[in-house]
């Protein structure tokens, strides 16, 4: 039993260690398959990462190697010391630069290559990067290399880390000694530059696009007043303008932004709010990209300038003023003295045609010409005045250079016979016919010079020359000379003679007279011309004056003058003519010339009676004085033109014979300008300009006289002989020439004989003597034959005058 | 718990108490696993404590006093099997050493295995205190286990608890060396 019992439990426990064993069997398998697969895997791994080291370790050392070429080849400086200063590598370009080898280098400390002066500030640079573990730091400084130059190195150095904290340093360098050395250059120019410009008083101000200041110079602080930090970010526009002044600082910022620099004055209020004037020259600035940013405003204080500048304005305004006056009473003196001379020369005139002893005709001569001298003396005073004040502007008309010369001979005529003077013309024949210019003060000019020459010389020639110079396009320029053989100036004098008020010697003046205002006055109106007036002259052998001026050629031709002829109209046929003066001598004279003439003549004592006059009556002309009281004649005038719409011819006569009337007069309306003191030939010349008269002919001399034939019988007997003159004669006055021409002389006497009834009867006197010459004659002279010929042209005329008269209208 | 635990106890219940209490233990027990056990398996530790105290029922041994012996017994077998973790000049260092390396070891073969931390406090020349820490409650196991490590060193020691906390999950272990 127990045997069996024993077999039981050793059964069970066999059996259960069977099962065990499979189990743990199959436990080892499954460890050992996942053994194998562990092992087959750590295996692949091994592998790939023997092939991820090697292909990790290629790379890093391709890296190495281009990071070592890069450093190498490098043109900046690259190194690194350890935290001692000490080289640990150097690039061979630190070598370049050092001037030392790596081998010297790597036994260095690299602050022994600072310059002494800016060692304790690179090393104090290095120790504060160190303590505060910034990692990159950047620093200046010179260095000496190993051939003791001085070179400037910009370094950057990167702390290296790591955990234990900083390494080492790894810098990069290059060489800045060119741009310091520039930079320095430019510092120092700038500093010169702005040196200067504080200096000269220039107060700088800088704005921004917006206006701003952004920059105030001393010198500007000190103009304006008020210290930088006060000005910086304000607009100047607020802070110093006022509202006048904003508009033209506006205008300039414009300016500004465009680009664009100016110069300008500008008003600006002070900090203690006084006013300076400033001349501010204002340019945009730009910044390195080209771009606006702002503008740069010199201030030049011109406060005192302008002071002066106001001070000069008023003096100006104040002496303008002061010869305006001047001027206004130099008309009025003129106009004062006119007026009686235009009585003492009228007058005088009168007086010299009334019957007089000789010893009375001396008195009246002497009054006229001491007359004439005034005159002239008080139209130089006037030129003088006016063209002083500037008051004088040149006439552009057409003129004939030839009449300009004519005219100044003709006025010195008698002078120059007086002082046994032979005037000389010579007249280029190049220059045209008809220019352009002023006539008047071109002739007063010669005048004066050719009058001095005249003064100054006797028992010799004055020579007036004009030459063409030049001649460009319708451009001519003429050469203008009077030369005389006079008593010369010598050439200490020369200088002075063009001087106002001044003759060569005071002495010249006691010798000569003259007011001494003639050359100064003829070189003013030269220079006016745009020429100069010079003088040539030697002692005792005279003197040659002389100017060129440009003149253009005229293209029109200058109108015939109206009356060439000399002859006086003395019978205007009762043409009423309206004076209106308030002179009552003046009047009387004016009077008396007027109805010589035949002319029906009102009175107005001023202009209002003028207009009431002309409103009731119609007149021929209006004979008009200027000044008058109640209204003077321009201010008539203009209601007769305006108001009353009146056209009859308006003459003026003024003793105004300041320059500019004529024009006062024309512009007003008048006609025509006639100045005080008159002759009665020139009022007679204004008078036949404007009465036109019917059947009103120049009266020539009649040559016939038909007063024998009247008295032997009737008017038809009269017309029956007229008639037979005028065939008979004719025919025989032509057979007369035809003899002479072919000199059959008898023939011609035969003739003579034979119209001796017919002339005695009808012709003057004058004709009838010769007729009796040329039937008489016996030598067959040349004085004969003219005589005849002048007897043939009178016939002629006396035939003319009976056929135009047309005495017996069929 | 690892299987060599199982199969030592039952080869200790053989030798000690015969066969037929080992199927006694095995048959009373409702064991899962049948009472089939190889070395390097992985079982509950439960059926232990089923097994122990079915011995305990069947010769009247207090449970604490059957897992000591075993303890004793065991790292006798331990002592044989793994000769490479006793390199150690005594009962201390090697005591230190299983937290440290034995353990560590242990679990790179058995990566699912739950093993107990031995730290040391109060340690002295001579006597330490070792705090054990288990989720299985084996701390008389353990006391075996040390008093087994003094044999192998031929040192004497006394071991006593000196607390027990969380139902035997933590306790202090004094050990002293004696003489």
């Amino acid at each position: 039993m127990d045997k069996d019992f024993e077999i039981e439990n050793l059964k069970k426990a066999l059996h259960r260690a069977k099962l065990a064993r499979v189990e743990a069997e199959s436990f080892m398998e499954s460890k050992s398959l996942e053994l194998y697969n562990s092992n087959s895997k750590l295996i692949q791994l091994n592998e790939s990462l023997e092939e991820e080291v090697k292909k990790r370790t290629k790379k890093i050392e391709e890296k190495e190697k281009r990071f070592k070429a890069l450093v190498e080849n490098a043109t900046d400086i690259i190194f690194t010391i350890n935290l001692n200063g000490l080289f640990t590598y150097v690039n061979p370009v630190a070598e370049n630069i050092s001037g030392f080898s790596k081998d010297e280098l790597l036994l260095m400390k690299f602050w022994e290559l600072i310059k002494p002066n800016h060692k304790d500030r690179v090393i104090k640079h290095y120790n504060r990067q160190l303590i505060k573990l910034e990692e990159i730091s950047v620093i200046e400084f010179p260095i000496t290399n190993s051939n003791q130059e001085t070179i400037w190195i910009s370094q950057k150095a990167r702390l290296i880390q790591d955990e234990n904290g900083a390494k080492e340093f790894v810098a990069i360098s290059r060489d800045v000694t060119e741009t310091k050395l520039a930079n320095e250059t430019v510092r120092r120019s700038e500093e010169k530059y702005r040196g200067i410009i504080e200096n000269l008083e220039l107060g700088i101000l800088e704005v921004d696009n917006n206006d701003k200041i952004i920059k105030a110079y001393p010198q500007f602080c000190k103009l304006s007043g008020y210290r930088e930090d006060e000005l910086l970010g304000n607009s100047p526009l607020e802070l110093f303008l006022d509202e006048d002044s904003k508009e033209i600082m506006l205008g300039q910022n414009e300016a500004r932004r465009k680009g664009i620099s100016s110069v300008y004055e500008v008003a600006l209020r002070k900090k203690n709010g006084e006013i300076a004037w400033v001349l501010i020259s204002g340019a945009p600035y730009y910044n390195q990209k080209g771009k606006l940013e702002g503008s740069v405003g010199i201030h030049l204080d011109i406060t005192d300038r302008k002071r002066i500048e106001e001070e000069l304005r008023s003096a100006k305004l104040r002496a303008e003023k002061m010869n305006d006056t001047k001027e206004l009473f130099l008309a009025n003196i003129s106009h004062e003295i006119r007026t009686p001379m235009n009585a003492i020369v009228g007058m005088a005139e009168l007086l010299e045609n009334s019957a007089l002893t000789e010893t009375q005709n001396n008195y009246v001569a002497a009054i006229q010409s001491s007359s004439n001298n005034l005159l002239i003396l008080i139209n130089d005073l006037l030129d003088f005045s006016k063209i002083d004040s500037g008051n004088i502007s040149l006439e552009m008309v057409p003129f004939k250079v030839k009449d300009v010369v004519q005219n100044t001979l003709e006025i010195l005529k008698l002078k120059a016979e007086e002082n046994v003077v032979k005037l000389i013309t010579e007249i280029d024949n190049k220059i045209p016919n008809v220019m352009i210019g002023d006539p008047v003060r071109l002739g007063q000019v010669m005048i004066n010079l050719v009058g001095n020459a005249v003064k100054f010389t006797s028992n010799a020639k004055v020579t007036i020359k004009v030459i063409l110079i030049e001649k460009r396009k319708s451009n001519f320029k003429l050469k203008f000379s009077v030369i005389d053989e006079g008593i010369g100036i010598s050439s200490d004098e020369l200088d002075y003679i063009f001087e106002d008020f001044s003759q060569a010697k005071d002495s010249t003046n006691r010798l000569y007279g003259g007011t001494g205002l003639g050359l100064s006055i003829s070189k003013k109106l030269v220079t006016i011309m745009g020429s100069e007036l010079k003088v040539k002259s030697e002692l005792h052998k005279g003197s040659e004056f002389y100017f060129s001026i440009s003149l253009k050629e005229s293209l029109e031709k200058i109108d015939k003058p109206e009356n060439h002829n000399d002859f006086l109209i003395d019978d205007f046929k009762r043409a009423r003519v309206l004076l209106v003066e308030d002179h009552s001598i003046n009047i009387l004279l004016a009077k008396t010339i007027l109805e010589a003439w035949n002319i029906v003549v009102d009175t107005a004592e001023h202009g209002i009676d003028a207009i009431k006059m002309i409103k009731e009556n119609n007149y021929s002309l209006i004979l008009m004085d200027m000044r008058m009281p109640k209204m003077g004649g321009v201010e008539a005038t203009r209601i007769i033109r305006d108001q009353l719409k009146n056209t009859t011819p308006i003459l003026a006569m003024t003793g105004n014979a300041v320059l500019g009337d004529r024009e006062k007069c024309i512009e007003s309306g008048m006609n025509d300008y006639l100045s005080k003191p008159f002759s009665q030939h020139d009022l007679n010349k204004k008078l036949s300009k404007f009465i036109k008269i019917k059947n009103l002919r120049i009266e020539e001399e009649l040559l016939y006289d038909l007063t024998r034939l009247k008295k032997m019988g009737d008017e038809l007997f009269v017309q029956k002989m007229v008639n037979l003159f005028l065939t008979e004669i004719t025919r025989d006055i032509s057979e007369m020439i035809d003899c002479l021409e072919e000199k059959q002389f008898n023939e011609l006497r035969d003739l003579a004989h034979k119209i001796k009834p017919s002339i005695n009867h009808i012709c003057v006197n004058a004709i009838y003597l010769l007729n009796l010459e040329i039937e008489n004659w016996n030598e067959e002279d040349d004085i004969m034959i003219n005589k005849t010929h002048y007897f043939a042209n009178q016939v002629n005329s006396v035939l003319a005058q009976l056929k135009e008269n047309n005495l017996f209208p069929n | 718990m690892k299987g060599i635990v199982f199969t030592e106890f039952l080869e200790l219940v053989e030798n000690e108490f015969g066969l037929e209490i080992v199927n006694r233990i095995i048959d009373g027990c409702e064991l899962e696993s049948k009472g089939i056990y190889s070395s390097v398996g992985t079982y509950s530790h439960k059926e232990m404590f089923k097994m122990v105290g079915k011995l305990s029922d069947l010769k009247d041994i207090p449970v604490n006093d059957l897992l000591e012996m075993y303890g004793e017994y065991f790292f006798d077998v331990l002592t044989k099997k793994y000769p490479q973790f006793l390199n150690q000049p005594n009962s201390f260092t090697f005591l230190k050493s299983i937290d440290n390396y034995i353990h560590p070891e242990v679990l790179k073969l058995y990566p699912e295995a739950e093993l107990p931390s031995f730290d040391f406090i109060d340690e002295g020349k001579n006597e330490m205190t070792l705090v054990y820490k288990s989720s299985r409650k084996m701390s008389d196991f353990a006391l075996g286990l040390i008093k087994g490590t003094a044999n192998y060193f031929g040192e004497k020691i006394l071991v006593e608890k000196m607390s027990e906390k969380k139902e035997g999950e933590l306790v202090l272990i004094n050990i002293k060396k004696i003489g």
